[in-house]
């Protein structure tokens, strides 16, 4: 038997909802193979199917074809055993019981899914401890601040240590102290403890920063699905960005179309569109005939934004 | 500092299913505390229901209070209390997570969600009895109300409980699929009132609505307690006229369609992706 390598198998999801004139195609025939212990993004504007997919994963939403397999148990013929593998972070929802305090509710989940209280009281401090909320055990989670309140949300995901994390929009509503600690919180579990992380998000710069790999989703389709830096590779163009002393004056400079120009600190920067190298050497050639003072030229690397961005536009290239 | 977090929750992790006494426990303790959270929601409870049952009062005297209605009409309105916490428990419990993402999260349990379901009913059926039980015995301090105290009438009490419990699950079920469901609540909340014996004894309707009035829940439990606490019957008496084996059939049969169809709401809400905030 072949091994598998894949701690989450997606295989041709499909979500209808609706019949007839009335159905919405939110996923559509989305395969994704995870590999334990990675961090995978899936990005995508309002409506594009990133929640459904969370949701068909953790079996909350029924499929209408394709499986999902976590750790080879397969949600709908062995749920029982494959949602032990899992604990989610949803979004849209407080997640947890604001009338119970902390300390009520990861006893609470911890029971749902089979331990014993002498099982989840150790694992239950140490999580509370580290998400600094062990002094506020017993006070009312609805009485918390937004951010103690998804720490509360993750610790509970958390309680049965389970093999895949997912998160819905992780750090929504969080203040920057928060945020960073729920990221830190990803970051190590995903590399310390080799746990799988699925997370949405429209935070962008938060994916560059967390994940491994990055899937974009518009349409119920995943139009790329790769590496980041692969990701940005693909879509990396020779642009440039000079930069000239003070505030030139560039009438006399023949700009290349799709060039912008930016005044600030006292500076004049030109971002170009995708250049060859002649038409560099030619704009710097203009630019020294002109006698303006030139202080630097790089390149201009995308970020995940622009490729996200682009992406929603163009589609991929053959990504 | 993440090796001072992740590092250290190094937990062996969950692998088994839960047991059922544990779910049980689990949703019923967690119910209670989310009652004693409510408790000040409980007491106008109490108050509307002691003003209603005086209303009924007046309204069966024909404009005045007779006290000679004031036993058969307590104990069957004391059911109706009874019906009317566990419905709203269960129709305002189930909306309320819903709305707060904790049904979703429940769902990622191993168990079917009939089993998880019957947690959630017993804590409603819990403070509906509590309920039940102040009101009953307030109306009868109140009111010098006299009963002839039968323990054997607990039997009638708890197999009515459990047919409460039952509606209450079909309740819980249509409030997971139907966005009026407060409207048909307080509809089928009337008709129980009105046809449980609460007004009248039932055996002065028209044959049809009497036939209608034994399959609502807590007529039949009605009707076997006047006969152990009001009447003189004994547990003999009622087996012997087989009131007692309908109420038995009546409840289980309640407990298990209210059962099944909140695990078909659950899995229609899954299918349809409306198990989590609307």
């Amino acid at each position: 038997m072949a091994e598998r390598t894949s701690a989450i198998e997606i295989e041709s999801l499909t979500k209808i909802y609706g019949k007839g004139a009335n159905a919405t195609k939110a996923v559509d025939d989305v395969s994704l193979d995870i590999p334990a212990g990675q961090i995978i993004g899936l990005l995508g504007p309002n409506g594009a199917g990133k929640t459904t997919t969370i949701k068909l994963i953790s079996g909350l939403v029924t499929p209408t074809a394709g499986t999902v397999r976590l750790n080879g148990f397969d949600i709908r013929r062995q749920r029982s055993q494959a949602v032990l593998q899992l604990g989610a972070v949803l979004e849209g929802g407080r997640n947890v019981y604001w009338s119970l305090s902390a300390w009520q509710n990861l006893l609470y989940f911890g029971r749902l899914k089979g331990l014993s209280g002498k099982e989840i009281a150790p694992r239950a401090e140490r999580l509370l401890r580290d998400l600094g909320l062990w002094q506020v055990r017993d006070a009312q989670v609805g009485g918390f601040s937004r951010g103690m309140q998804q720490k509360v949300a993750v610790a509970s995901a958390l309680i049965t240590d389970p093999a895949f994390l997912l998160l819905d929009e992780p750090t929504i509503g969080l203040d920057v102290e928060a945020a960073r600690t729920v990221k830190d919180w990803i970051v190590g579990l995903a590399y310390e403890q080799h746990k799988t992380v699925v997370l949405t998000t429209h935070q962008l710069d938060m994916a560059q920063e967390l994940c491994d790999r990055i899937a974009i989703i518009r349409s119920g389709q995943i139009v790329a699905d790769l590496p980041v830096p692969e990701l940005l590779s693909r879509f990396h163009e020779d642009r440039f960005r000079i930069v000239l002393g003070s505030h030139s004056d560039l009438a006399g400079i023949q700009l290349p179309a799709g060039s912008s120009v930016a005044h600030e600190d006292g500076t004049t920067a030109v971002t170009t569109a995708a250049l060859q190298d002649r038409d560099v050497y030619r704009l710097l050639a203009q630019i020294g005939e002109a006698g303006l003072s030139l202080r630097s030229v790089s390149p201009v690397e995308p970020d995940l934004e622009e490729v996200f961005l682009k992406l929603l536009r163009e589609g991929a290239p053959g990504a | 500092m993440r090796d001072s977090m992740a590092s250290q929750i190094g937990f062996a992790g969950a692998r088994r299913s839960p047991s059922m006494v544990r779910v049980l426990g689990n949703e019923t303790s967690k119910g209670l505390v989310i009652l004693w959270d409510n408790r000040r929601t409980i007491l106008p409870e109490l108050g509307v229901l002691v003003v209603f049952y005086f209303l009924i009062q007046f309204l069966v005297g024909g404009g005045r209070v007779v006290p000679a209605l004031y036993a058969p009409t307590l104990l069957a309105f004391s059911f109706y209390a009874l019906l009317y916490i566990a419905t709203l428990k269960m129709v305002a419990g189930t909306l309320e997570e819903m709305n707060a993402g904790t049904l979703e999260q429940i769902h990622l349990s191993p168990l079917p969600s009939w089993a998880l379901s019957l947690g959630r009913v017993a804590s409603a059926a819990i403070e509906a009895v509590a309920v039940m039980t102040v009101v009953g015995c307030a109306l009868i301090l109140l009111l010098g109300i006299r009963f002839t105290y039968e323990p054997a009438a607990v039997l009638p009490v708890l197999l009515t409980v459990v047919g409460v419990a039952g509606f209450g699950l079909l309740m819980g079920a249509l409030a997971i699929r139907v966005s009026s469901i407060g409207a048909i609540l307080h509809v089928l909340q009337g008709i129980v009132v009105f046809l449980n014996g609460s007004f009248v004894p039932v055996n002065l309707y028209p044959a049809p609505l009497q036939l209608i009035a034994d399959l609502l829940p807590t007529t039949l439990g009605v009707e076997v307690t006047r006969k152990l606490l009001l009447q003189g019957g004994s547990l003999a008496d009622v087996w012997a006229d087989h009131s007692l084996i309908w109420l038995f059939i009546h409840s289980a049969v309640l407990l298990v369609l209210g059962a099944f169809a909140y695990q078909l709401a659950i899995r229609r809400a899954m299918r349809d992706g409306g198990l989590g905030p609307r």
